[in-house]
């Protein structure tokens, strides 16, 4: 298995033994995924949203494939935060791996109650505050869009933890350059890109969109340039927070991408419903790249592509 | 425990329109699988079409670990699956899913297949004809005659076979539902399990509900992860007063009549 000297980096204070994370909403809470890789091998994982009050989600159909894609509209659903510290942190506790735990919510309280409830508890690493989900009415992406707001967020959900956060950001943001640095200026201690970026898809039989909520979000490697760019873009202004990169990663090679556009990790999600075990793989590919290219550590290519251009 | 494997592919040959049967070799799998689990498989190493497909196990022969999919060409998936020659690879993670209750004491089993549907049931059927005590009947429902499959292979597996079609060009005119017997009431354990399209499984939860027995179906829904993850595959079910969303993929396919929700 992987080298630790090569692929281990610091990430927002954390130790992760390499930079490969699995993304919230597509690992639900970890457990899923055991019966087919040795999760003690990932970077960290990140956990499916939680937010103050349990939510049910949206109207199926959730979920529609597109080329080289994903549109998904869950919206959110998860058992709420009380019943995600009291029985589900306790079990992913158990998996030890670095878990990050991804917050929603409606209002700048919520987000910032959901923090105080989750501080101090066993086996979270660090925070991922979800300012992109496109598919919840209220709240997310409202604060992701919006440099001001975003950082407002920032600020409460710090004042109320002692873990690292990290921001999620999204695509669908008017400028993710400035609310990253907005985000970064507030105080995040990373910051993750891209969400799902907004999109639908119309059954031409039944004259009616494909999902029930009409719109959703766009994953995959339909989504991967768009997403290479944000970072690179991000990263350029953004020098003193680190990125975790993420969209339609698949192989190593993906990955490599966004750690030469800038990004110090990654996150892989819809690549895990195509293969379970994309992350194993992606490990393995970065190790032997590293070999190969007589990387001693991989934080040596973070940016590598422009800062060498 | 579902494995992810690599499973050699013995056989995949047309057996109706657009229907083709394949056959692998998974011990892994037919170790653990029960009636009315799936396996999601990856029809292609490229990305597009991107996801895996769910199918349902149609048969395994234990002895040789071998595993059956009957499917349908829908879509890119299924076309490229259909191009998949015996000797090459099928990428599978499985068993998925909840399957057909089987904890029954011995009485009349009734099965009700739509279409695709069957494929789900074929295995429950051998399963309970391998046990004493048990009456099979299959009440299976085509849109014509030349898309009846399986009849044969489920009245060699020792069921009485009925069959429908929507133009009757072969048994019944009509819904299978129709043919369903009436007023089972005091005519000894009976069970029933249904797999089909969505207006099918409907008529059989009203049929279960008038006779006050609780039935059990199998739902087709769009699915991603197949591991319960990402909630992509969630239906709605009755909770006690009220009503919760439950994952296709791990909380069924297979339900119980009482507790689906069909309005969607």
């Amino acid at each position: 298995m992987a080298n630790c000297s090569r692929l281990g980096v610091m990430l927002a204070g954390i130790k992760l033994k390499n930079p490969v994370i699995a993304a919230s909403g597509t690992y639900g809470f970890g457990e899923e995924y055991a019966p087919f890789l040795d999760l003690k091998c990932l970077g960290a994982i990140t956990l499916k949203g939680v937010t103050l009050a349990p939510r049910k989600g949206n109207k199926p159909p959730r979920i529609v494939e597109t080329p080289a894609g994903l549109l998904n509209s869950i919206g959110l659903e998860n058992p709420g935060v009380e019943e995600v510290t009291r029985a589900i942190l306790p079990r992913a506790a158990k998996l030890n791996v670095p878990l990050i735990v991804n917050i929603a919510g409606e209002t700048v309280e919520e987000y910032a109650e959901v923090a105080a409830r989750l501080e101090g508890k066993f086996g979270v690493a660090a925070l991922e505050v979800n300012i992109s989900c496109p598919n919840v009415e209220k709240g997310c992406l409202s604060f992701g869009s919006d440099p001001k707001a975003a950082s407002e967020v920032i600020l409460a959900v710090k004042e109320n933890t002692s873990f690292p956060v990290i921001t999620k950001l999204s695509p669908n943001a008017g400028n993710i350059v400035s609310v990253a640095m907005s985000v970064a200026e507030a105080g995040t201690d990373a910051i993750s890109l891209i969400n799902t970026v907004k999109g639908m898809s119309i059954n031409v039989r039944k004259r009616c969109p494909e999902l029930g909520n009409i719109t959703g979000g766009l994953s995959g490697p339909a989504i991967k340039p768009i997403a290479v760019c944000m970072t690179w873009e991000v990263a350029r202004e953004v020098k003193n927070v680190p990125l975790i990169g993420m969209g339609g990663i698949m192989c190593a090679e993906d990955a490599l991408e966004f750690i030469l556009a800038g990004a110090s990790a990654v996150e892989v999600g819809t690549g895990n419903f195509v293969n379970p075990r994309v992350t194993l793989e992606i490990i393995e590919g970065l190790e032997n790249y590293c070999m190969e290219q007589g990387v001693k550590n991989i934080t040596e290519l973070v940016g590598a592509a422009w800062k060498e251009g | 425990m579902p494995v992810l494997i690599k499973a050699p592919v013995l056989l995949n040959e047309q057996v109706g329109p657009g229907i083709f049967l394949m056959k692998v070799h998974a011990p892994a799998v037919t170790a653990e699988c029960k009636p009315g689990q799936f396996v999601h498989v990856r029809t292609t190493s490229e990305r597009d079409p991107l996801l895996r497909r769910p199918f349902s196990i149609y048969r395994k022969e234990k002895d040789a670990g071998n595993l059956q999919l009957l499917y349908e060409i829908r879509g890119k998936g299924t076309s490229l699956m259909a191009g998949i020659r015996a000797g090459e690879n099928l990428d599978l993670m499985g068993p998925l899913g909840r399957g057909w209750n089987l904890d029954r004491k011995p009485g009349t089993v009734i099965v009700i297949g739509g279409g695709m549907g069957t494929a789900s049931l074929l295995a429950l059927v051998e399963e309970f004809c391998s046990r004493k005590g048990f009456k099979i009947r299959a009440f299976l429902g085509f849109r014509e005659k030349k898309l009846v499959i399986g009849a044969e292979i489920f009245a060699r597996a020792g069921a009485e076979v009925t069959i429908a079609t929507d133009d009757g060009s072969c048994g019944y005119r009509g819904p299978i539902t129709d043919l369903l017997p009436r007023s089972v009431r005091g005519t000894g354990p009976f069970y029933i399990y249904a797999c089909g399209p969505q207006a099918m499984l409907r008529r059989v939860a009203e049929f279960c509900e008038l006779e006050g027995i609780v039935g059990e179906v199998s739902l087709d829904h769009r699915m991603a992860c197949g591991t319960g993850a990402c909630l992509g595959c969630s239906c709605r079910v009755k909770k006690k007063d009220s009503w919760t969303y439950s994952r296709t993929c791990v909380e069924g396919p297979v339900f119980t009549t009482s507790e689906v929700l069909w309005d969607g």
